[in-house]
């Protein structure tokens, strides 16, 4: 089982449900079916979660969350007090914690999101709700950044570590047709 | 302003729409571009939104090396209420904290929507005195403000959430924030007890709407 609480300070579950559950994701590639572990709704989790597959979050976590390989999702009734840092996040439920993505982080509709996302993607679907920063410049740097600050506040991470990656293209028009620079006018 | 009905992006006028869904309504502005002038492509912008974050905001911010930060003080309702003075210093901290402060650099662009139409003086005082430390005199802001009456009958476009669909289009949608109640204070006393920005320039809309450009004023 690829999910290792760590250090798992306790954990509660129904008898009739398991804590986590393996189910396999239907893949376009049939030679390579993707598993996934389930937290169920009825599970609480406190520690710390290691994923090397995806997961699927429909119960209550308070902790961190590492699965930089793969993608984390946090169900409509997931409710998480957690840092997550994962390749993708996807996030249907409500988060306290500050999330690191990879690639990309999604909040969905019905997302609730409280606390700092540092991606190269962020989308926020309408009707989504979000208080934070949103750093969507990240490199890997500002990524470990966040994700090696567990338990650290919205303010502790307000302020990540510079960038060193390129410019990026700015598409709109408006943008950059003015090389002055706060420096330059200082 | 164009307050006229429109489908959201990429949806064909045939499309229902979803139970539920909020559709947003776009009008053109020709200030907005401004706050994105002046800055080269390799700086990394930093922004704040004080309004309840929308969806085309940070789809048009993901074009930029940004770090925004969304405040929703719409959500923060002891925070934008008048005050007594014995108060206002402890409130301030309170904004400081939910405006993303202490900064290593200030602010490129403060977002306020049309936050500063429902807070009195007292609040506004607060404000002003929480981001100071955060702006210079680079530092741009967005707003809209009210001129003249609200007329009987007349949309009065109280709490909505606006956001960024291009550098020239705006979007409004209905918001959840109805214990806003607009206080509608002149340009200029709202100017004087925020403090640290002055108008930059203007722009009347339809409705009694002013859209403003705010240039932040030397802390000297």
């Amino acid at each position: 089982m690829p999910v290792t609480p760590e250090p798992a300070k306790s954990a509660s579950q129904t008898p009739t449900q398991p804590a986590v559950s393996q189910t396999p994701v239907p893949s376009t590639n049939p030679t390579s079916a993707r598993s996934s572990t389930v937290i169920g709704p009825s599970v609480k989790v406190q520690g710390d979660i290691i994923s090397d597959e995806d997961l699927v979050i429909e119960g209550q976590v308070d902790g961190t969350i590492t699965c930089n390989a793969h993608t984390v999702t946090i169900g409509k009734n997931g409710k998480l007090k957690a840092n997550v840092s994962a390749k993708d996040v996807k996030i249907d439920g409500s988060i306290e914690g500050n999330i690191s993505g990879i690639e990309r982080v999604l909040v969905t509709a019905s997302g609730v999101v409280r606390g700092n996302i540092v991606a190269p993607r962020v989308i926020l679907e309408d009707g989504a709700r979000f208080k934070g920063s949103i750093d969507m410049d990240a490199d890997s740097q500002i990524a470990r950044s966040v994700a090696a600050a567990p338990g650290k506040s919205q303010t502790d991470v307000a302020n990540p570590v510079q960038s060193s990656i390129g410019p990026k293209p700015v598409k709109d028009e408006a943008a950059g047709s003015d090389q002055q620079t706060r420096k330059s006018a200082s | 302003m164009v307050l006229g009905f429109r489908r959201r992006p990429g949806a064909s006028q045939s499309e229902p729409a979803q139970p539920g869904e909020v559709i947003p309504e776009y009008f053109d502005s020709h200030l907005l571009a401004m706050l994105f002038e002046r800055h080269p492509e390799s700086h990394r912008l930093r922004v704040l939104d004080v309004g309840p974050i929308a969806s085309e905001t940070v789809s048009f911010l993901s074009q930029f090396r940004c770090h925004l930060h969304c405040a929703d003080l719409y959500d923060e309702p002891e925070l934008l209420a008048p005050c007594e003075p014995d108060q206002q210093a402890e409130r301030t901290e309170r904004l400081r904290a939910v405006l993303g402060m202490p900064m290593e650099e200030p602010y490129d662009i403060c977002l306020f929507w049309d936050l500063l139409r429902y807070i009195d003086a007292s609040a506004l005082q607060a404000l002003g005195q929480a981001l100071a430390p955060a702006v210079d005199r680079q530092t741009l802001a967005h707003a809209f403000l009210f001129h003249g009456r609200i007329q009987p009958g007349q949309k009065a476009l109280i709490a909505r959430c606006f956001g960024i669909q291009t550098a020239n289009r705006a979007s409004q949608r209905a918001c959840r924030h109805p214990h806003l109640v607009a206080c509608n204070l002149p340009q200029r006393e709202v100017m004087e007890q925020l403090g640290c920005f002055e108008v930059d320039k203007s722009r009347l809309l339809q409705g009694g709407l002013l859209e403003v450009v705010l240039q932040a004023r030397d802390a000297s």
